[in-house]
């Protein structure tokens, strides 16, 4: 273990740690000046997680345990999975060999187990009523994860992301169907993990919530790590798209390297910040039960990929 | 596509300066003469803004000064300068405070420049925006919106009504922090008194 | 040596006595129902002795012993009824002849006690008999398979004792067998019907779920190692294997009989485990099978323990349908079904996240070495394996959400639960010990033997480290509880738009959405208390009330009391005779 390793290591943590809010911040900026407003700064998302971090915690009578110190869990368990995909650094650093590429897809599933979990814990109705949602979809949305993580793996032969990333740098690979075709349905995937429109609108209206319903009984310090930890997700998920599908280019090894993929992942996410915008401010709300359809059409677009894949190796 | 074009297309629309508040204005006595005021606003010569309705029964007794109404907060929070969540409960009003509250969101005054938002849980909320009369029904929802909210928190009162009861009932059982006076104030003035509420812009 | 013919008596002391402790249980419960619980787990722990000395079937050996441990502590904790003892260890006798078979006949034996005497708990009892006789009825209908598959062994072989085949036909025939026994798909009625219709107590139901559908699992891996391999018999488990996932899930998460929904999940789960066991039988790489075979085992201690720990909660909360049960809530029972459910909806760091992790990998490393058309079977069943397992967390979380989070009305304890709950990541450890191979990172901060690798001949695949997970995440835990400093905590009630009319979301309510999403497949009616069904079952009746009307009519044209068309009959007999003498 050298010390170019720990600092590599150490880049890459603190980098997803306190740089995730910042591209939210982004894009809620930019949403507002397609709206036409000025919109809040970018440095929203730090001001809203501080003045958290001062607010008082309220328990609703029937929770427990779980409600109380679930976020803790939920929040290391993203910090864990920053340690193991390439979301900045393109070497494998320490503790990468913890959980391979399926690994990673259990491990953002068991975060989303333990949100329902303190979630139901809380005896809510509009939680309920979001969570009974958040499951129906959880079907498709698993296996679609799944398959998007496997068509990496089966285009190498190998489950390990590092390799992907070097494998489709050549503009032959690339270009192949299924590599494009997973593309795609890891994009469609991206917007319903992370709650974007067309899927789930938030802000004002409760019944149209899947996502949010999990931390509407939250507020103080457990509301904060729950926010931090889905502008986590949402810079995990969205970094693995760009670094292994969208643009597995540009990204330089080296401690000093370390530091400057920083300023590289900023510009990838800006290419992400800006397809995301023009989707979210110009399609609406799908109806509920539309949300099945497309995470349905990412699935079979994953399985076309993932079914080239085998027939070309056989 | 075409929502996203012509935003750009329109570009932004807020208004480049902090909001100056032009009316509703303070009146004053300026001719001899009975008054008589549906609200009681009018005590020994004094105007009380928390009791106009701007109904103008007492023309051309009562008339305008030039300075504008003055919101009262009486108390200011510094941990929400730059994260300041609102959740707005009516609990009897016209329709008046609603619409003019909701303007705040609108491109023109945009809050969010400030760090005000809307939300739909108390939970989340740092301060309880009350709008209009106390009804019956309502006063449990009020009281549980309350008890719903993390310290520290305030209580912003918006309208006369929610003041001192304007012509529709009894205000509200509540001691507010923040107090906008007018029937119904203007965005300009309510957004005035939230970025002091927040302690600065 | 004198030292392996002593093991090889001791064994055989062993064997003899558990049998003995078993038997002596079933006479007891003639007694005192109480003591021959006693007795029964008594039994179970020489069990679990035996199994560690025995050599490949060790795991099945000391999961089942487990289970029955278990089961029968539970029982002998909180069941009285005599007739009950006298079945419940009649079945685990049965169950036990049949591990410790060492013939054909054996075999039969044992299998037939357990289906009888699981047959007089679940139909006796109560005054419906339907779900006793059809869990009768499918069991001699994989009897019969059994007998024909044994029969053409012996005709092989010449012997009733276990010897290596040169034909496939026995294979497939007991694999049918063994499947239907299991509740595997079409046939999904025979696992649900007896649990959530029958009279099936929480310690019989799980050892229903687990041990007997464990017995079937040895006898098709049994079977597997003694005939050659047939890589149609393994694309033709994986595909059954997986659809039972698919629809066991699907059926699970929209049930609202609590012990219906963890017959469903039994059912997934077996399907889980014939998808293992079909991809052993598919793949011809000697690493690949050793990682298969892997899965396999891991998969069956995790489903059978975590099965049985569910089915012991179902038994501290009273009642039956999930919209109305009475919540208790306690420290033991809370963290012990987190843990039992986290398990069964296949995530780190149990051990059921383990299982699911190495099966997802073995078939999808099959999907690439075997490629071609016959690598798509391991990749659908792949995806059909994926979605089962969102299915199984929705239903999971319902199970949990309704028994002990949400509005808990009780506080009964349940220490046994959260003694198998902690089992499920301190067994995710033990996983180690079956792995065929381990490896390290040191460079990386892994030290040497803390990774599972999953490889396949044409190089590694992944890696995992149980460990690792075990231990970092509550680091992290801890180290984020510091860092986020005090915090003050106050009581208050839910917010509900603040009504406070105490509306109450039932279960049944929240898998609403895929009862109205699924129509289709899940045939909703709307209005109706019954609101799906098992398609499958209803494929069944239809092929059966089709079946008896062909037949009553058929008859009814042939036997028509009219004695010239006897005369006609004889006399068409008499030329038919004539012709097949001559000729």
């Amino acid at each position: 273990m050298s010390w170019d390793v720990i600092s590599e290591t150490i880049t890459q943590v603190l980098g997803v740690l306190l740089l995730s809010p910042l591209y939210a911040g982004i894009l809620d900026r930019l949403k507002a000046v397609v709206e036409g407003r000025r919109g809040p700064s970018v440095l929203q998302p730090y001001y809203d997680l501080v003045k958290l971090s001062r607010k008082e915690t309220l328990l609703p009578r029937n929770a427990g345990n779980i409600f109380l110190n679930g976020p803790y869990l939920v929040f290391s368990i993203y910090l864990l999975i920053s340690f193991v995909i390439p979301v900045v650094y393109p070497r494998p650093v320490i503790f990468t060999p913890t959980v391979d590429f399926l690994g990673g897809a259990l491990l953002f599933s068991l975060a989303g187990f333990i949100k329902v979990y303190e979630a139901m814990e809380s005896s809510s109705n509009l939680v309920t009523l979001g969570v009974s949602r958040a499951l129906s979809f959880s079907y498709l949305g698993e296996a679609t994860l799944l398959t998007v993580f496997i068509a990496v793996a089966l285009i190498t032969g190998t489950n390990n992301p590092y390799v992907t990333m070097q494998y489709v740098q050549s503009l032959g690979h690339y270009l192949f169907l299924p590599h494009v075709s997973a593309t795609v349905a890891f994009y469609m995937l991206w917007l319903f993990e992370t709650g974007r429109l067309p899927l789930e609108s938030s802000g004002m209206s409760e019944m149209g919530m899947i996502d949010d319903s999990l931390v509407y009984e939250y507020s103080g310090k457990g509301l904060m790590l729950l926010k931090w930890g889905s502008y986590i997700k949402s810079y995990l998920l969205g970094s693995v798209f760009l670094n292994v599908f969208l643009l597995p280019w540009g990204l330089l090894t080296g401690p000093l390297g370390a530091i400057l993929d920083l300023g590289v992942m900023f510009l990838k996410w800006m290419v992400l910040i800006l397809v995301t915008l023009v989707v979210e401010t110009s399609l609406a709300k799908f109806r509920l039960f539309k949300v099945q359809d497309f995470l349905a059409v990412a699935l079979v677009l994953s399985l076309i990929s993932l079914i080239l894949t085998v027939i070309g190796n056989g | 596509m075409n929502w996203f074009l012509r935003g750009i297309r329109r570009g932004i629309l807020t208004e480049k300066e902090f909001p100056q508040v032009q009316w509703p204005s303070e009146l004053h006595r300026s001719k001899e003469g009975e008054v008589k005021c549906p609200t009681d606003a009018l005590k020994e010569d004094r105007w009380d803004p928390n009791r106009c309705i701007f109904c103008r029964a007492c023309e051309p007794i009562l008339s305008p000064t030039g300075r504008s109404v003055q919101a009262q907060v009486k108390r200011s929070e510094p941990s929400f300068r730059r994260s300041f969540y609102l959740y707005p409960i009516d609990v009897g009003t016209c329709g008046g405070c609603n619409l003019e509250f909701r303007l705040i969101a609108s491109p023109q005054y945009d809050m969010t420049r400030f760090g005000i938002f809307l939300t739909n849980t108390p939970r989340h909320a740092d301060a309880l925006v009350v709008m209009g009369v106390m009804t019956p029904k309502m006063e449990e929802v009020l009281r549980r919106a309350y008890d719903a909210m993390p310290e520290p928190k305030l209580v912003i009162l918006l309208g006369v009504c929610a003041v001192s009861g304007g012509i529709l009932g009894m205000p509200p059982d509540i001691r507010g922090d923040v107090v906008i006076p007018g029937c119904p104030p203007t965005p300009e003035s309510i957004l005035r008194a939230l970025v002091e509420a927040k302690s600065g812009e | 040596m004198v030292s392996d013919m002593y093991l090889q008596i001791d064994k055989f002391y062993l064997e003899i006595v558990t049998l003995l402790t078993m038997i002596t249980a079933l006479a007891l419960s003639l007694w005192s129902a109480r003591a021959s619980h006693v007795v029964a787990a008594i039994s179970s722990s020489l069990f679990i002795l035996y199994g560690l000395y025995s050599g490949e079937f060790r795991v099945f050996y000391v999961v089942s012993g487990l289970v029955w441990l278990f089961s029968s502590t539970f029982s002998a904790l909180h069941d009285r009824e005599r007739w009950y003892s006298l079945t419940f260890s009649g079945t685990l006798l049965g169950i036990m002849i049949t591990l410790l078979s060492q013939n054909y006949l054996e075999f039969l034996t044992g299998w037939e006690l357990m289906t009888l005497f699981a047959y007089a708990s679940i139909g006796v009892y109560r005054r419906e008999w339907r779900p006793g006789y059809t869990f009768l009825a499918f069991g001699e209908v994989s009897t019969v398979l059994l007998i024909a598959g044994f029969i053409l062994a012996y005709q092989e072989t010449g012997t009733f004792l276990f010897h290596t085949l040169t034909d496939t036909l026995p294979l497939w025939f007991t694999t049918f067998g063994f499947t239907v026994k299991m509740g595997i798909f079409p046939f999904l009625v025979v696992e649900w019907l007896p649990i959530a219709h029958g009279n099936a107590k929480p310690s019989l139901s799980s050892v229903l779920s687990a041990s007997m559908t464990l017995a079937g699992v040895y006898g098709i891996y049994k079977m597997m190692s003694l005939c050659p391999q047939t890589q149609a018999l393994g694309g033709v488990l994986i595909l059954i294997g997986a659809f039972s996932v698919l629809f066991g899930a699907l059926y699970s998460y929209v049930s609202d009989h609590m012990k219906g929904m963890l017959a469903f999940s039994t059912i997934e789960n077996n399907g889980a485990i014939l998808t293992a066991l079909g991809s052993l039988e598919l793949s011809a790489d000697p690493v690949l099978k050793a990682f298969a075979q892997f899965s396999l085992m891991v998969y069956v201690v995790a489903h059978s323990l975590a099965k049985t720990g569910l089915f012991l909660v179902a038994g501290y909360v009273h009642g039956e349908s999930m919209s109305t049960l009475s919540t208790q809530r306690s420290f033991s029972l809370e963290i012990g079904t987190t843990l039992l459910t986290a398990s069964m909806s296949g995530l780190l760091p149990t051990v059921g996240g383990v299982a699911v992790w190495s099966l997802l990998e073995t078939l999808f490393m099959e999907s690439i070495s075997v490629g071609g058309i016959l690598g798509l079977i391991p990749l659908l069943a792949g995806v059909m394996v994926g979605m089962g397992e969102g299915f199984a967390t929705g239903a999971m979380a319902r199970f949990t959400s309704f028994t002990s989070l949400v509005r808990p009305r009780g506080g009964e304890r349940g220490r046994l639960v959260l003694l198998i709950g902690v089992l499920m990541p301190v067994l995710a450890l033990l996983s180690y010990l079956l792995s065929p191979e381990m490896a390290g990172a040191a460079s990386l901060g892994m030290f040497s033997n803390s990774l599972i690798p999953s490889g396949y001949s044409g190089g590694s695949f992944g890696g995992i480290s149980p460990l690792y997970v075990l231990i970092i995440l509550p680091i992290l835990s801890l180290i984020t509880y510091l860092a986020s400093g005090r915090r003050r905590v106050r009581t208050v009630d839910p917010w509900d738009n603040g009504s406070g009319r105490r509306l109450t979301y039932t279960s049944f309510g929240m898998a609403n959405n895929i009862r109205l999403m699924l129509r289709f497949v899940l045939r909703t009616r709307k209005g109706a208390v019954e609101t799906s069904a098992d398609v499958f079952w209803r494929a069944i009746l239809q092929l059966v009330r089709g079946y008896v009307r062909f037949s009553r009519a058929f008859s009814r044209a042939y036997m028509n009391s009219s004695i010239s068309w006897y005369m006609i009959y004889m006399i068409l007999a008499f030329i038919v005779v004539i012709l097949v003498v001559f000729l």
